[in-house]
């Protein structure tokens, strides 16, 4: 078995909790509840004829006052960079990390969500602006209320295993 | 050093180079014109020292000196020389010390990680040893402060300690120190992933891998926020009830979740087992990619860890374990309770059925042998007491007592009462009543029973005197009834007639009565019927007279006829004066009754 530590990263709010939540446990709270620290979980992914096991770590939400520890980044195989679709400027915060991981793990593989698909009509741009703005590769949009997208982004990730 | 040889060589040529010369060419000149008698070759051979011999002796000296070291030739030598250096003496180390550890500070200083990494395998047997020495101390000194306590478990230790051969101390610290390993987890250190994990408990609910993590997270934040990234690690977490003790190691950490206290030798235990898996696991270690398909092999060095904290004494001291001590405290109690309610219920039904027995008539309790639990009770009982069953009630089975009963014959007047009952039998109708040595009998019954009662009251234990007085014997009373009704019947002759007709009805009647009634005192049993005869005159004359001694010889023929078997017929004389005569004429018959009495 293939058993790889993967981080979610991004802006707080963004729904990176609510992410892990659905994915691992097909569970959605509309309660917003601050993650302090990490949390982790794990879920395991078939990929092709083996299994892949996702130590999810499930970071607290960076903003001007908490920056994400960098030896919680320590050792990633990969992460899942999560932005807001409503807020424009967790695109910002998304990149920052996504700089911060890639030089302390050049290896990591990365996915990118853009969540809250479920409001898209609160969008803070189209879906395709969004796409063009991250620069880095392509974007999978997700839902963690609806599920849309979400164990997608998540195959993606362990499919690089 | 290296300029040494050459000085005595320039003192020489400094110090007297004008004799020198002058000396030279004196040789010279004397050589060339030397004796006649060398050969050329000798006189050549003097011409080539005398002009080449002193640069000669220079380059022999020049050549024996050492030359300046390469470093090729030292290095071919260098391994050698310092062994026999070593061996000659310290001098070679003293001097080599400053250097070396100028070299390992500066070492040191530019990359610690390689240093640590390198000396780790040889820092933990060394600090073992020295927490040992360490422990070794403390126990000595704990040994000296429990020598002067006195507690019953300390004797018990102590005992234990005397037996095995073991120090006090330790025996103390093997019962205090108790605890369970529960699961072991081996971390990668640089990923945080679990490599491999083993359980000591059965159905665990809690996941290895989440536990790991959050581990590895926990220690992350602890270094980060009161270490520094790369000084201090975290070594015990306690999470009510648990203790995680972990142990780090340059690639890879081992953490065990204990419950209880463990002793130290499982850290030092811990230690060893990492140290053994860096060794057997270094490669993969070192190249590992998430596959940990090739940690399997480390799952017996992980159980051994189990197996060492199970060998020390149950847990204790554990909110589970305290749960279960009071668990089994309450059932301890509970039954003693029970116990206890059941022997009081037990001691009081045995109390209720000593006090039955002791008033019930024909039972006299003598002995009570054995404890709450079983007892066995030994006494006298009348053969016609009442049975246990109507006495006490419980059986014997329920009160768990063995009765050994002496038969004997009670003379209490419940008893004798019994008793006299049980030996007459008195029939419907009769009265037995007993007090104070005296059996009262009272009513109807037949002769027969009135005869055996009679026979036998005086034979029942604790009856000195007997009243029948108020008994009736029908069959005595139906017989003298019987014989008053037939008393003074008369057996008639017609006039002047000395012959009885047997053939009228009326003879025939009064015969057959007397007949039965002769029967019924036969069946009664040695009573005698005695008839009177006497003859009935119409006149008295002679004719009569001479007529009646016929008339009762009749009757008296008429009586032997009926072959009566208890009867005695007396023939009574006639009557002297008229006063006896009757209007009817014949023979009259009276009638005694003789019973025996009972």
């Amino acid at each position: 078995m293939i058993r790889k530590k993967i981080c979610l990263l991004g802006a707080f709010a963004v729904g990176k909790s609510s992410l892990v939540r659905r994915f691992v446990h097909s569970e959605y709270d509309d309660r917003y509840m601050t993650t302090v620290g990490v949390k982790v979980e794990k879920k395991e992914c078939q990929v092709g004829d083996h299994q892949v096991s996702l130590v999810i770590w499930d970071l607290h939400g960076e903003d001007r006052w908490q920056e994400v520890r960098a030896s919680y980044l320590r050792g990633t195989a990969g992460a899942l960079l999560v932005a807001d679709g409503t807020r424009i400027e967790s695109l910002e915060v998304m990149a920052q990390l996504r700089k911060r991981l890639l030089e302390q793990n050049p290896d990591a593989h990365v996915v990118t969500l853009v969540n809250k698909m479920d409001r898209e009509a609160d969008f803070a741009i189209t879906a395709d602006e969004w796409r063009a703005r991250v620069d880095w590769g392509p974007v999978v949009f997700t839902s963690a209320r609806t599920g849309h997208g979400v164990e997608d982004a998540f195959q993606s990730l362990a499919n690089h295993w | 050093m290296g300029d040494s040889p050459i000085q005595p060589d320039e003192s020489r040529h400094g110090s007297e180079p004008p004799e020198t010369g002058d000396a030279r060419k004196d040789s010279q000149e004397g050589a060339l014109n030397g004796p006649q008698g060398l050969s050329e070759n000798d006189r050549w051979e003097m011409l080539h020292d005398l002009l080449v011999g002193p640069e000669e002796a220079r380059i022999q000296e020049l050549e024996q000196v050492p030359r300046a070291p390469r470093a090729k030739d030292v290095g071919d030598v260098l391994a050698e020389a310092t062994r026999r250096s070593a061996q000659e003496g310290p001098e070679l180390a003293e001097a080599l010390a400053p250097t070396i550890e100028q070299g390992l500070m500066s070492s040191a200083r530019k990359n610690p990680d390689d240093l640590a990494e390198a000396i780790y395998p040889v820092l933990g047997p060394a600090i073992r040893r020295s927490i040992q020495a360490t422990l070794s101390a403390a126990v000595e000194t704990l040994n000296v402060t429990l020598e002067n306590s006195f507690s019953p478990k300390g004797l018990r230790w102590r005992m234990q300690a005397w037996r095995t051969g073991r120090p006090f101390a330790e025996v103390v610290l093997l019962h205090s120190l108790a605890y369970r390993v529960e699961q072991v987890f081996w971390i990668h250190k640089e990923t945080s992933v679990l490599l491999s994990d083993v359980s000591g408990v059965e159905d665990s609910l809690r996941d290895p891998e989440l536990i790991s993590g959050m581990l590895a997270a926990i220690q992350d934040f602890v270094q980060d926020s009161f270490a520094g990234a790369d000084e201090g690690a975290l070594e015990q977490i306690e999470v009510s009830g648990f203790r995680v003790l972990m142990a780090q190691g340059p690639k890879a950490v081992l953490a065990v979740l204990v419950r209880g206290i463990p002793p130290e030798s499982l850290s030092q235990n811990m230690h060893e087992t990492l140290e053994s898996l860096h060794r057997s696991f270094a490669d993969e270690l070192q190249e590992f990619d998430g596959d940990v398909g090739r940690f399997e092999r480390a799952i017996p060095d992980l159980q051994g860890l189990l197996g060492q904290g199970a060998k020390v004494s149950e847990p204790g001291g554990t909110k589970k374990g305290q749960w279960l001590i009071a668990a089994v405290a309450l059932v301890a109690v509970l039954l003693f309770a029970v116990d206890w309610i059941q022997d009081r219920n037990m001691n009081s039904k045995r109390s209720a059925a000593l006090m039955a027995l002791q008033e019930a008539p024909g039972y006299s309790v003598q002995g009570q042998v054995g404890d709450g639990d079983h007892q066995t009770w030994t006494g006298f009982r009348d053969p016609l007491a009442e049975p246990w069953s109507e006495v006490c009630a419980h059986s014997t089975e329920e009160l768990d007592v063995d009765i050994q009963w002496t038969p004997f014959v009670s003379l209490e007047p419940e008893m004798v009462q019994r008793r006299a009952e049980y030996m007459l039998q008195p029939p419907f109708g009769v009265t037995l009543t007993t007090e104070h040595g005296s059996l009262t009998l009272e009513g109807e019954a037949s002769s027969g029973w009135v005869h055996r009662a009679l026979a036998r009251a005086s034979a029942v234990p604790g009856i000195g005197r007997v009243d029948a007085s108020g008994l009736v014997d029908i069959d005595r009373r139906a017989i003298e009834t019987h014989a008053r009704s037939l008393d003074g019947l008369t057996l008639p002759f017609g006039a002047g007639a000395g012959r009885l007709d047997r053939g009228q009805p009326v003879v025939q009647a009064r015969l057959s009565a007397l007949k039965t009634l002769d029967e019924r005192v036969q069946e009664y049993g040695g009573g005698l019927l005695r008839l009177h005869l006497r003859a009935t005159l119409g006149r008295m004359d002679d004719f009569e007279r001479g007529l009646s001694d016929r008339r009762l010889v009749e009757v008296q023929k008429a009586l032997g006829r009926l072959g009566l078997g208890a009867t005695v017929v007396e023939v009574l004389p006639a009557p002297e004066s008229d006063d006896s005569r009757s209007p009817l004429s014949g023979v009259r018959i009276e009638i005694d009754t003789l019973l025996p009495k009972p």
